[in-house]
């Protein structure tokens, strides 16, 4: 009985001490580097980024990507060197050029003394033809004596032997490059009523007819419905008006057919 | 171990007893100072609404303490009066922004938009640092807000006065109000409220334009033009009738501009806009519709059919279908007592707080005119089961139908429907009708003379904003309105609007309010209040 007495008594006093302790246990590890998982405002669940050129008039044939690079640690009072691989897989026959899908960016960065992050810029390039031929290349950190590979998010696959194996993903992005015209993913619950069955031809020819950018356009919450229900009505009375100035060539849609609106569009 | 399952014996009989200690306490009880206030006039009731006007009334109290310990001085306290909007999350108040004032009295004019606030009277006792709460609230209206709006034409240029009933017999008026407006805004139409407390739609129409005024001010600036609510903006519209279904299965607002087009708003739509003339009944035949638009305004006919409307090419009633882009031929379900297409002109058309929709039609061959009342119906079936959702179904009836007869009727264009009698009032240059619907061989009788006047604006005015109206502001949509002007006045103050009570049994007319000064008299129209 003593004893526990004497071990309820050794306990309270060690709770009453630490309840007065005020520092706060921080990290004492390594420092490290990491791609942020997150990309324009939307966090990315793998390692590529699209860069969709269709979005993009035609005119247009190059912008700049931001990839920013995370510090995982404790900020330094001084710079802190890291650097960059670009490259792609020999074997790869969709591999991105130099000087033609991409500028080389500087391949040395630092991480600002008392900052915890940085940029890596890099041009996007558009090549001819890229419509049947999208690229791609990869751009991979590299550990430094100061910032080694602490952290990153991974996913699991299947190897060749059909194991699940998993791979870190953010320590490098993978850019692919193509000219497609993604589906806004408003088009399930409003696309079809106005505008009827998705073609990225159509979708182009709103946006010329419009004057809509193509990135509003893919927008969630660019355009309201009440817009995009007043273009549907537009688009089907412009296509009525141009089919009537040369009956034998109607406006075709990529199936080969005439070019129609959806159903709410009818009038 | 055998010890260890003593001590959970131990410690409750330890609580137990403990709990049957006395509390012998080792606090100094003293008696603390409760501060209230004097009832009276002069101090806010806990609880009570007080109605103010915005910029015209103060808030005013000079709350007299009492103190349960006699502490009397006034700097033995700190004081706070704070305001804001009803139903605010504390959390997104700033306190320094709602304390309108520091001192024990308050006086101070009411600049507060309209809306009801939360209003707080906190006493501070700065020996105990208690601070001691009366809360009451603050109805905050305009004189732009809500009132009578009276458009008149003065030497072809609008003016607005606003006449606001603050009670029953108190009125406040404001005049000219848009006297500071640098556009030129052209030469009166008419001015059409849609009954929507949210879009209000309180439409200004001139001879260059129409203008959605603001819900709250009424200001009118470019930014406000009708123009920007096209898919397509025109140069300008002029609007010759406007429509908002609320009580409908679809909520739609029709309009009918200047070239006989109808457009709609799909307003279930966020951001929708008018888009392109549907004047083709089922799509395929145009047609010329009169310049009327009406709509249910109760909802005891939720889902029935959005807007009822007239074709004026082929001389019948025609209606948008909850289930229809374009206007069709209306039908109804019931008793049939007139036909569809009548044969007949529209000269009038108007919706009522109850329901039934009634109109004026002239026969082109025989120049006799007639009555037509209708009810938009609609009806909600259940489901199978308690947990499926059921279905609106809509559908027309015809309520009544009649002859007008009496004196002038054959010239008469202005017209206005008792909104609970069955009358029907008709104007003709100086002088004012009464038919009663429900005797139609009886002829209509004299019931109003304005020598020297002609009458411009006849008027039922519905209140169908859901507000918890007083008898009183109730009442006011069972008043007959007219407008008239004074032949021999002067451009800028011949206009006169007048009320009058409106008796069962057709009773002489009661004159309750007589307002002048105005310009010609355009339109006498009622604005409700807008929500927030």
């Amino acid at each position: 009985m003593k004893n526990l007495i004497i071990s309820l008594g050794l306990v309270m006093s060690a709770y009453l001490f630490t309840g007065c302790e005020k520092s706060l246990d921080t990290y004492e590890g390594g420092n490290g580097i990491y791609f942020d998982p997150w990309y324009e405002e939307a966090e990315i669940l793998n390692d590529t980024i699209d860069v969709h050129w269709g979005l993009k008039k035609s005119d247009i044939t190059g912008q700049k990507l931001i990839l920013n690079v995370k510090l995982f640690g404790n900020t330094a009072p001084v710079d802190r060197k890291f650097s960059i691989r670009v490259e792609t897989d020999p074997e790869d026959e969709n591999a991105a050029k130099d000087g033609v899908d991409y500028i080389m960016p500087p391949l040395e960065y630092v991480i600002a003394a008392g900052k915890a992050e940085t940029p890596i810029e890099i041009e996007v390039l558009r090549r001819p033809g890229l419509k049947d031929s999208p690229r791609r290349f990869r751009i991979s950190l590299v550990e430094s004596d100061e910032l080694k590979f602490h952290f990153s998010r991974a996913i699991g696959y299947k190897d060749v032997t059909g194991e699940t194996v998993t791979r870190p993903i953010d320590l490098q992005r993978v850019i692919r490059i193509d000219e497609s015209f993604p589906m806004p993913i408003w088009w399930d619950y409003r696309g079809q009523p106005y505008f009827g069955t998705w073609s990225q031809t159509k979708a182009a020819l709103i946006c010329d007819v419009m004057e809509i950018e193509r990135e509003d356009w893919v927008d969630k919450a660019k355009l309201s419905a009440g817009y995009l229900k007043f273009c549907g009505a537009f688009m089907k009375r412009w296509l009525d008006e141009q089919n009537a100035k040369d009956p034998d060539n109607p406006i075709l849609d990529e199936d080969g057919e005439p070019m129609k609106m959806g159903v709410e569009s009818d009038r | 171990m055998k010890k260890l399952l003593y001590i959970p014996v131990v410690v409750a009989a330890a609580l137990w007893s403990a709990g049957c200690a006395d509390d012998i306490g080792n606090y100094d009880y003293t008696e603390i100072n409760e501060v209230s206030l004097e009832r009276g006039n002069k101090s806010p009731e806990e609880g009570k609404t007080y109605d103010v006007v915005a910029f015209i009334d103060n808030i005013d109290f000079d709350p007299q303490l009492k103190s349960s310990l006699g502490v009397n001085d006034e700097s033995a306290y700190e004081y706070e009066w704070r305001i804001m909007p009803l139903g605010t999350d504390w959390s997104a108040i700033d306190a320094e922004e709602i304390t309108v004032c520091t001192t024990r009295r308050i006086n101070q004019p009411v600049t507060l938009s309209p809306g009801k606030y939360s209003a707080f009277f906190n006493v501070k006792d700065k020996s105990t640092g208690v601070t001691w709460t009366t809360c009451f609230y603050l109805m905050v209206r305009s004189v732009t807000n809500e009132g009578w709006l009276i458009l008149s034409n003065v030497n072809d240029k609008c003016r607005l006065d606003i006449v606001y009933n603050r009670s029953e017999t108190e009125d406040l008026l404001s005049h000219d109000i848009f006297q500071d407006v640098d556009m030129d805004l052209g030469k009166p139409e008419r001015l059409i409220f849609n009954y929507d407390l949210g879009d209000q739609a309180t439409l200004l129409v001139t001879d260059k334009n129409t203008w959605n005024l603001d819900r709250v001010d009424l200001h009118i600036a470019e930014e406000n033009s009708l123009v920007w609510r096209f898919g397509v903006s025109p140069g300008s519209v002029r609007v010759k009738a406007s429509a908002i279904s609320k009580f409908a299965g679809r909520n739609l607002w029709a309009i009918i501009d200047e070239k006989d087009d109808i457009y709609t708003i799909a307003r279930n739509v966020d951001g929708a806009f008018f888009e392109f003339p549907l004047t083709r009944l089922n799509g395929t035949t145009p047609f010329k519709p009169a310049p009327f638009i009406c709509v249910n305004h109760s909802n005891a006919n939720n889902g029935c059919n959005p807007v009822i409307m007239y074709d004026a090419d082929h001389r019948q009633f025609i209606q948008i279908h909850n289930n229809s882009v374009y206007p069709s031929v209306m039908d109804f379900k019931g008793r049939h007592i007139f036909d569809n297409p009548t044969g007949r002109d529209m000269l009038h058309m108007e919706s009522t707080k109850a329901g039934p929709i009634h109109s004026v039609l002239r026969d082109p061959a025989t120049n006799d005119t007639y009555f037509y009342t209708i009810n938009m119906r609609g009806e909600y079936i259940e489901a199978e089961h308690w947990w499926e959702e059921g279905e609106y179904i809509s559908y027309n009836e015809q309520a009544a139908y009649g002859k007008v007869v009496g004196p002038e009727i054959e010239s008469a264009t202005k017209f206005a429907f008792h909104h609970q009698w069955d009358y029907l009032f008709y104007a003709v240059g100086d002088k004012v009708y009464q038919f009663n619907m429900a005797t139609p061989d009886e002829p209509a009788v004299l019931v109003l003379t304005f020598p020297g006047e002609e009458v411009k604006v006849l008027r039922s005015n519905p209140f169908v904003a859901w507000e918890a109206y007083a008898d009183w502001e109730r009442a006011r949509a069972f008043q007959l309105v007219i407008g008239s002007d004074v032949k021999s006045g002067p451009a800028a103050t011949c206009g006169k609007v007048r009320f009058y009570e409106v008796p069962n049994l057709m009773q002489p007319l009661k004159k309750l309010k007589e307002y002048d000064g105005f310009g010609s008299i355009v339109e006498v129209v009622y604005k409700e209040r807008a929500k927030y």
